[in-house]
């Protein structure tokens, strides 16, 4: 607090400076400008010194009202509840993948005390006194800040994560001394206040108001509330009246007051040489302005007499002894010079003043814009460079913050020339940790910006967070660019990114359709996980080598020239055919090493199988092989029969001891396909393989049928279709994305309320049916919670049931609706799927 | 005898001893209250003051001269007293000028500029 408090006097002090200067300059240069006007001018100063509050204006002359800056806190806190943990299980992404990002090293410690910390920035107005002094106390700051070990993090400035405990203790002592300094002023005063009252007792009242003393050399007002005028009891009888007259004019100018406010001011300020000048000035201002508003309107021969008045006064005489001149006192021709001058000022000198008067009250109570941090430093588009924006910042909902950061960065970007509008960044900010009390998170945006050569640039920014009274704060923000990566390092401190949007198309999709679009070439790196993970991580310098896990997941090993490898876990989404990158790992985490070794094992089975035993094994995972329904290995080869086609030498395999290790036999040839051969028993029974040229293409094309679990109460099968491509073996899916967004397209509804009862029409505007709803209120309609695939006289069938949701969103689960929605399937080559005839038909229940 | 000096209210007070001695402390109390307006204290302490310069004493109550007005008025040397308190007045006091060094030149200087401007 008092730190904090001694600053702020400290800043006014130095704005109140310059102010100071300019009018003694002016007073200087302008002589015979009005005294009364630089008494104003003084009065403007006071104001200055006194109100810290000002108002930002582009005239400012002021370089800064905030020269010193300190974040933090001087105090200790009180006691705080416990330190949580983080309060909720979605961290990272929504598949519950945590980023074991770089940037966790600058995790707040959880200690019992909480250490005081402050930081001190410089901001005078002037760039290179800045940089450097900011520079050296950065580095200052940093030791103590590294050397005092764990660190509870208070409220640092957005341009500094450092503090100094050293630092609160000096500018502390500091901070005393001042204080010291004070009371030095107050005890003065005091002890020469009561010295002067013990004389002044021995005082004789003239009139009223007036009086007479024996020990006082000089006159003098004494006293605020009812102020005395105090006389010599020596002074000559025709003296009295221009005294009077001199010191009357003190009263109606309320200098008793402004004198002593001027000391109060000196004894705050009391630090700063510009504020002694100012005084110093200012006393003989008064005295000046004094004279002038008393021989305002008389004539010579009162001037002569005020004059010589003057001048007897100030003589040592009659065994008075004389001193050097005062603590701001002018000389007494200075003053006799003014009084007979007996040019009035001019008009236009008044005026002048006047103006000049408006002009300091504007340029000097004001003071200068900030708005962007005047010394934020420079962005440079490197990794690992950030620049800070300076403003704290509030939001009120994740959502706004996202907005605000993608927004802001589009901008930039579209500044920059890079993107023609905010819709080419893709992206939004995810949550990677929370903590503490108040709640402390850390958010992360990756926003990734396709150019339209199909290029890929993702921009990072780490924030900070407080979280209170259902507010966000802005803490702490750092921003940069991804890439390229070269090292072992960079890669850590990269980590993944995560192209994730949190809406439910999933940004591998987005992107790599926005990549497809202008690129396709660039669009086919995406298509494998090696080459995707280079690819989105600008990875450099290496090579890369790729195991899959399974269809949809992949284990790939980036080893750098320097001969360290770092180990991505890539994964798509179901349906999807571009790879993106999942999770890093460390070399030699535990996690990696387990994986790595099923991943391993995987693959090493995929490549020791040997086609002509397979064809001889005659174990079927119908007899009850499954490891978990209790059955026993007895396969030769550790592999047995899915299922086969009756008149081909086709046959489809699982190893028992792996249920990711799925291979196709077609003759000789062995194909793996890394399916999930579990997944094609639910519900359906054993697994069917068919065969037929579906697409009439001359081949032979197998498919066959797996489901999953994609939710409660929620299956999502998928049929697969091998076909053969430039001799190669691809396996295609017509999985939920595919045939929803059919269904999507063909089929519309109507909800009729006097009937309680839905209309579907098919896409040429064709009235499909019209069904009764069973429920009692009726909220939307959708498709796809459970859907089949059927072969049924040879060829593939997809049905779906309608369900209705009481509510348009939210609320209830679905009730079934009785709706029935089926479509033979057809597969015309080339990975691509159709539902060919959707019809709808009444569910009996 | 610098002792002897007094400032003129000191010699106002002295004045009124001398024409009313003797005379009881608590009378004088009183008289300098109607005169002077002063406290009980601030009487005392003038007496006092008076006391140890051996112009007046106060013994038992009574307030008697010890000089005569005439013996002090010839004492006196015309040097006044100490001006004290100009160099410590409080700083944040107005003062109406300040006793100055000035030398011959510069008074005559003043002089000339005050009574040549008509």
């Amino acid at each position: 607090m008092l730190n904090t408090f001694f600053v702020s006097i400290l800043n006014m002090s130095i704005s109140a400076g310059w102010m100071i200067l300019v009018i003694m300059g002016f007073r200087w240069l302008f002589q015979r400008v009005p005294r009364r006007m630089i008494c104003f001018l003084w009065a403007l100063v006071a104001f200055r010194l006194i109100v810290p509050v000002s108002i930002e204006s582009k005239w400012s002359l002021i370089p800064s009202v905030e020269t010193f800056q300190v974040e933090g806190k001087d105090t200790l806190d009180a006691p705080m509840a416990e330190w949580g943990n983080p309060s909720v299980g979605d961290n990272a992404d929504s598949n519950g993948n945590l980023n074991p990002g770089s940037l966790m090293d600058q995790q707040v410690s959880v200690s019992e005390t909480i250490v005081p910390v402050q930081t001190l920035r410089v901001n005078s107005g002037f760039e290179t006194i800045d940089r450097i002094t900011n520079d050296y106390l950065h580095a200052a700051m940093q030791e103590d800040f590294d050397a005092s070990g764990e660190l509870t993090g208070l409220p640092v400035s957005p341009a500094w994560k450092s503090g100094s405990r050293d630092f609160v203790a000096i500018l502390n002592s500091i901070a005393y001394c001042w204080l010291a300094g004070i009371v030095v002023f107050f005890v003065c005063a005091l002890w020469s206040y009561t010295r002067l009252r013990k004389i002044i007792r021995v005082s004789v009242k003239k009139r009223e108001g007036v009086f007479f003393c024996d020990h006082i050399a000089t006159p003098f007002i004494l006293g605020f509330f009812s102020p005395k005028i105090y006389l010599p009891s020596s002074m000559e009888e025709d003296a009295l009246k221009y005294v009077l007259d001199h010191e009357m004019a003190h009263l109606k100018r309320k200098d008793h007051w402004w004198k002593l406010l001027g000391y109060w001011l000196l004894a705050i300020h009391w630090f700063n040489p510009l504020v002694w000048a100012a005084y110093v000035l200012f006393c003989r201002d008064i005295e000046l302005a004094c004279d002038e508003r008393v021989v305002a309107d008389k004539d010579g021969g009162y001037r002569k007499a005020y004059a010589m008045t003057l001048l007897s006064c100030s003589m040592p005489g009659k065994g008075i002894a004389a001193y050097p001149l005062a603590f701001g006192e002018t000389s007494v021709k200075k003053r006799i010079l003014s009084v007979m001058n007996k040019r009035k000022p001019s008009f236009w000198i008044s005026m002048f003043g006047v103006a000049f008067c408006l002009v300091v009250a504007v340029c000097f109570l004001t003071g200068p814009k900030t708005g962007e941090d005047v010394t934020s430093k420079k962005s440079e588009e490197k990794e690992g460079s950030m620049f800070s924006a300076g403003e704290p910042r509030t939001f009120e909902s994740t959502m706004e913050l996202s907005q605000f950061y993608r927004g802001k960065l589009a901008g930039k970007l579209m500044a920059e020339g890079k993107i023609r509008d905010e819709s080419c960044l893709y992206g939004t900010l995810f949550r990677i940790d929370s903590e503490g009390y108040p709640l402390i998170q850390c958010w992360r945006g990756d926003f990734t910006m396709i150019t339209d050569d199909g290029q890929l640039q993702v921009y990072r920014t780490d924030i900070t967070l407080e979280y209170k009274n259902d507010q966000y704060t802005l803490k702490e923000e750092k921003e940069y660019v991804l890439g390229p990566i070269r090292t072992y390092q960079e890669a850590m401190e990269v980590g993944t990114v995560l192209l994730y949007d949190g809406q439910e198309e999933y940004l591998c999709d987005v992107i790599a359709d926005a990549i497809k679009e202008r690129n396709e070439k660039a669009y086919e790196k995406l298509c494998s996980p090696d080459t995707a993970a280079e690819f989105l991580l600008h990875l450099e310098g290496g090579y890369s080598e790729c195991m899959l896990a399974s269809r949809n997941q992949a284990l790939v090993t980036y080893t750098f020239d320097s001969g360290e490898a770092v180990h991505y876990l890539m994964r798509r989404m179901s349906g999807c055919l571009a790879w993106q990158v999942g999770m890093l790992y460390e070399e030699n985490s535990e996690a990696r090493d387990s994986y790595l070794e099923s991943v391993l094992s995987l693959n090493d089975a995929m490549q020791k199988v040997n086609a002509q035993a397979l064809r001889g094994e005659d174990v079927c995972m119908n007899d009850n092989l499954i490891p978990w329904q209790g059955g026993t290995e007895t396969t030769k080869t550790g592999y047995a029969i899915l299922d086969s086609v009756s008149g081909q030498d086709v046959a489809l395999y699982g190893k028992t001891s792996d249920s990711y290790a799925t291979v196709l036999r077609i003759g000789e040839k062995i194909y793996p396909l890394y399916i999930d051969w579990d997944s094609l028993y639910w519900g359906t029974g054993s697994p069917i393989l068919c065969a037929d040229d579906y697409d009439n293409d001359g081949d032979m094309e197998y498919s066959f049928v797996s489901q999953w679990e994609g939710g409660t109460e929620c299956y999502e099968e998928i049929l697969y279709m091998a076909d053969m491509e430039n001799g190669e073996l691809v396996l295609y899916e017509f999985g939920k994305r595919d045939w929803m967004e059919q269904l999507e397209k063909n089929i519309s509804y109507q909800y009729d309320e006097k009937q309680h009862s839905v209309e579907l029409f098919s896409a040429d505007g064709g009235k499909m049916g019209e069904y009764p709803i069973k429920e009692e209120s009726f909220g939307k309609l959708s498709f796809g919670e459970v859907q089949h695939f059927t072969m049924q006289d040879g060829g593939w069938y997809f049905d779906t049931r309608g369900s209705v949701r009481l509510q348009k969103s939210g609320g209830k689960p679905f009730f079934n609706s009785g709706i029935q929605i089926v479509s033979p399937v057809r597969y015309e080559g080339g990975g691509r799927f159709s539902l060919c005839g959707i019809s709808s038909l009444c569910m009996n229940e | 005898m610098s002792d002897l000096e007094l400032g003129a209210i000191q010699t106002e007070f002295a004045e009124l001893i001398w024409e009313k001695e003797p005379v009881e402390s608590g009378e004088l109390v009183k008289l300098c209250n109607v005169k002077f307006g002063w406290k009980k204290s601030t009487t005392y302490t003038v007496l006092k003051t008076l006391a140890e310069k051996g112009i007046v004493k106060n013994e038992k109550g009574t307030v008697t001269a010890v000089m005569s007005r005439e013996d002090f008025y010839a004492a006196r040397s015309g040097h006044v007293v100490d001006s004290m308190f100009q160099g410590s007045l409080p700083a944040f006091v107005a003062a109406f000028v300040s006793r100055q060094k000035l030398s011959e030149e510069e008074i005559d200087e003043l002089m000339q500029i005050i009574n040549e401007s008509r």
